[in-house]
């Protein structure tokens, strides 16, 4: 198994602002690889350079062993690309807009009309066939957008944000075709907000301001951690966290609905200093124990101001 | 350029427009429209002008000047009237566009031999109209003034020497005898409709994958620039050709127009035409990069030339040198001429083949420029 997408040092700016900035990686045929961060981190900017799509402005990339500044064409072949947002005929029907990537893609006479019903049964279309595009609900447009992505077959498959805004049982299917594409050898890119999703990527880079501040299996992430995680209950979460945030930043504190995490390099110092801030501004601290780090204290770890883990 | 992705993106493009009322309403709605409103609304040619007359004189000689001024056909009694101020008022209310003064004296001053004038009076505000009115009003007057020589001299019983010398004089429009401007007005719908449909269109239809952003999913594919463009673009070039199609049927049935020419020449130079426009539009499409934008220029560069730079309504003849120097720039003149060449004349390609070389000219240039500018890119 080798390498099937590497980027070096890839920098993408708009005017004097930089969205990608000196990103590398390197990903594994076979492979789910995820690619995490907070709004306008250059998660997309990123995919749609790999894709052929948008100008690098500095760095290189190759995708499925081409060059693809040099030879786009040659990339695109081997990849299927689901952008954020919807970017299929809205006044087109389901099935017309199938018959129409399947044309762009010059699928074979022979074997063109089975793939099609294929993909239609993938994206469990069979009933919306004829239904046009734009009318479909969220959920059913990601899964056509996906069928019409995989429709060449294609040995990589980028999706951008594949399951923003559709509800968890639909996300649940969808992941689970994603692992069964990896299983049959296609490597996966794909980007996320959500951290449960990350926890099925087989190696994870987390991505902001345009530059990767982690990267690892998520296990290796969250091994990785330094200190001690407390998860504090109070009956005033928010305004425990509030001051945590203003005392204590270097803690890097997360709510986690109603509870506070807060991690610590040196507990014995830091809790006795904790309690006391809680005590002085009238916070009732109901509990308070040491918890094992999760990914998304991982990912407010290296978000928050404190910085950077070993990459 | 593989066929099978052409034809997918032609055959999608047939469907996004016949889903899409306004594009209906735009290809063949709108042609007809114009074409009636023009055909009927536009009149280069006059007839029976309402004419008020206002006579001082009351005279035979003035009476017998106004009855000629009625049967010629050109114009048409809308009354007497007692001074400039009613003049003015028929003017302003429409009820009158010409009026006839004649002085106290006129009559006999005339009777005497003396010289005299009728005064007439012209509402200017529509200039083609009023041009046309005052050389028919004159040809009238001086018709008038022969009869009056003639009958002077067998009055004095001087006998000519030959047979009644008397001179008419006779206008005769060459290639549209019957000077019916609706033979004007079809070529230059046809040119307005194609210029548009080929630049609006397809500057509208490229520039719509982008704002919608289905052109992110085509760009992700191996589709080339080259075949991109083709298959948007060959959808509206055989839209102008059936809209050309259909005006000329229509400018038959509704309006009696006939073609004099070839019809092959006639094809030969609307794909010419349209090539250019088609081109314009990808060098719009190429420039905007929103829908609003995309649709105000152009029609800012195909509805003001076609409409004023063409020849369509003004005589390029008459422009001051700097706009006829632009207007050799312009598609929409070499197009209009070639149309009313083959239209009204019945000529060839031996006499169009400058137009014909000018529009190619035009067109590969303005075709490659913009192929070879095109990437398969967001940004
Ligand atoms: N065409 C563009 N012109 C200017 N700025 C841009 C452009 N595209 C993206 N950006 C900026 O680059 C940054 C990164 O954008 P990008 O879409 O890559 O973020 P993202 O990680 O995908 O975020 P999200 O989770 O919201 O999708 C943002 O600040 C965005 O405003
Ligand atoms: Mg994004």
């Amino acid at each position: 198994m080798g390498i099937t997408i590497e980027a070096r040092n890839l920098v993408r700016r708009f005017g004097v602002f930089t969205a990608v900035d000196g990103v590398s990686f390197a990903v594994q045929e076979g492979e789910i690889f995820g690619f995490l961060g907070p709004n306008g981190a250059g998660k997309s900017t990123t995919i749609k350079m790999l894709c052929g799509i948008l100008a690098p402005t500095s760095g290189e990339l190759w995708v499925g062993g081409v060059d693809v500044r040099t030879y786009p064409e040659e990339a695109k072949h081997r990849i299927g690309y689901m952008s954020q947002k919807f970017s299929l005929y809205e006044d087109l029907t389901v099935w017309e807009n199938i018959e129409f990537y399947a044309g762009i893609y010059r699928l074979p006479k022979e074997s063109k009309g089975g793939w099609m019903e294929k993909m239609l049964a993938l994206s469990g279309l069979e009933e919306e066939k004829h239904r046009l595009a734009g009318d479909l609900p969220g959920g059913y447009k990601q899964r056509l957008a996906l069928g019409c992505a995989l429709l060449h077959d294609p040995p990589i498959i980028f999706l951008d944000e594949p399951t923003a805004g559709v509800d968890p049982i639909s996300r649940r299917n969808f992941w689970e075709l994603i692992a069964q594409m990896a299983g049959k050898g296609k490597t996966i890119f794909v980007t996320t907000h959500y951290m449960d999703e990350a926890e099925h990527c087989d190696r994870l880079a987390l991505i902001n301001n345009g530059k990767i501040v982690a990267a690892g299996t998520p296990t290796q992430l969250k091994e990785r951690q330094t200190g001690v995680l407390l998860e504090v209950a109070t009956l005033q979460p928010i305004r425990a966290f509030a001051l945590v945030r203003r005392e204590l930043p270097e803690t890097n504190p997360a709510l986690f609905g109603s509870l506070l995490h807060v991690s610590l390099s040196d507990r014995a110092a830091m809790e006795e200093r904790l309690l006391e801030l809680f005590k002085n501004e009238n916070i009732t601290v109901d509990s308070m124990s040491a918890i094992s780090f999760s990914l998304e204290d991982v990912f407010c770890q290296v978000m928050g101001p404190g910085g950077t883990v070993g990459v | 350029m593989r066929r099978q992705r052409i034809l997918a993106l032609v055959k999608k493009e047939f469907i996004t427009v016949r889903r899409d009322f306004s594009f209906a309403l735009n290809i063949f709605i709108l042609p007809l429209i114009m074409l009636v409103i023009y055909g009927y609304g536009i009149r280069f040619d006059i007839q029976y002008l309402p004419t008020v007359v206002w006579d001082l004189s009351q005279t035979p000689q003035s009476r017998d000047l106004v009855e000629k001024f009625f049967a010629s056909g050109y114009f048409r009694a809308a009354g007497m009237v007692d001074g400039y101020g009613q003049i003015e008022e028929r003017f302003d209310k429409g009820k009158a566009k010409l009026a006839l003064v004649f002085p106290t004296e006129f009559g006999s001053r005339l009777a005497r031999g003396e010289k005299t004038a009728v005064q007439i009076l012209v509402d200017g505000s529509d200039n083609n109209t009023a041009t046309l009115a005052v050389g028919y009003a004159s040809g009238i007057v001086r018709g008038y003034q022969a009869d009056l020589v003639v009958g002077k001299l067998v009055q004095k019983g001087i006998r000519l020497p030959f047979e009644t010398p008397v001179l008419t004089e006779e206008s005769r429009m060459w290639y549209n005898p019957e000077l019916k401007s609706v033979n004007f007005i079809v070529p230059g719908i046809i040119v307005v409709i194609m210029s548009m449909m080929g630049t609006v269109m397809t500057a509208m239809a490229i520039v719509g994958e982008k704002e919608r952003g289905t052109f992110e999913q085509v760009a992700a594919s191996p589709l080339s620039g080259m075949e991109f463009l083709v298959g948007k673009i060959a959808p509206y070039i055989l839209l102008a050709l059936v809209d050309m199609i259909l005006i000329v049927a229509a400018g038959y049935l509704l309006f009696q127009v006939p073609i004099k020419g070839s019809f092959a020449l006639l094809f030969l130079f609307a794909l010419l035409f349209v090539s250019v426009t088609t081109g314009l539009g990808l060098w719009v499409s190429s420039v905007s990069d929103s829908l609003q934008g995309a649709m105000t220029l152009a029609f800012l560069v195909t509805l003001l030339p076609s409409i004023l730079l063409s020849g369509f309504i003004f005589p390029i003849e008459n422009f001051p040198a700097a706009l006829k120097a632009l207007t050799y720039l312009n598609p929409g003149r070499y197009f209009i001429e070639a149309l009313r060449g083959i239209y009204l004349k019945g000529v060839g390609i031996s006499v169009l083949w400058p137009q014909a070389a000018f529009l190619s000219l035009l067109g590969a240039s303005l075709l490659g420029l913009t192929l070879l500018r095109f990437k398969k890119r967001l940004a």
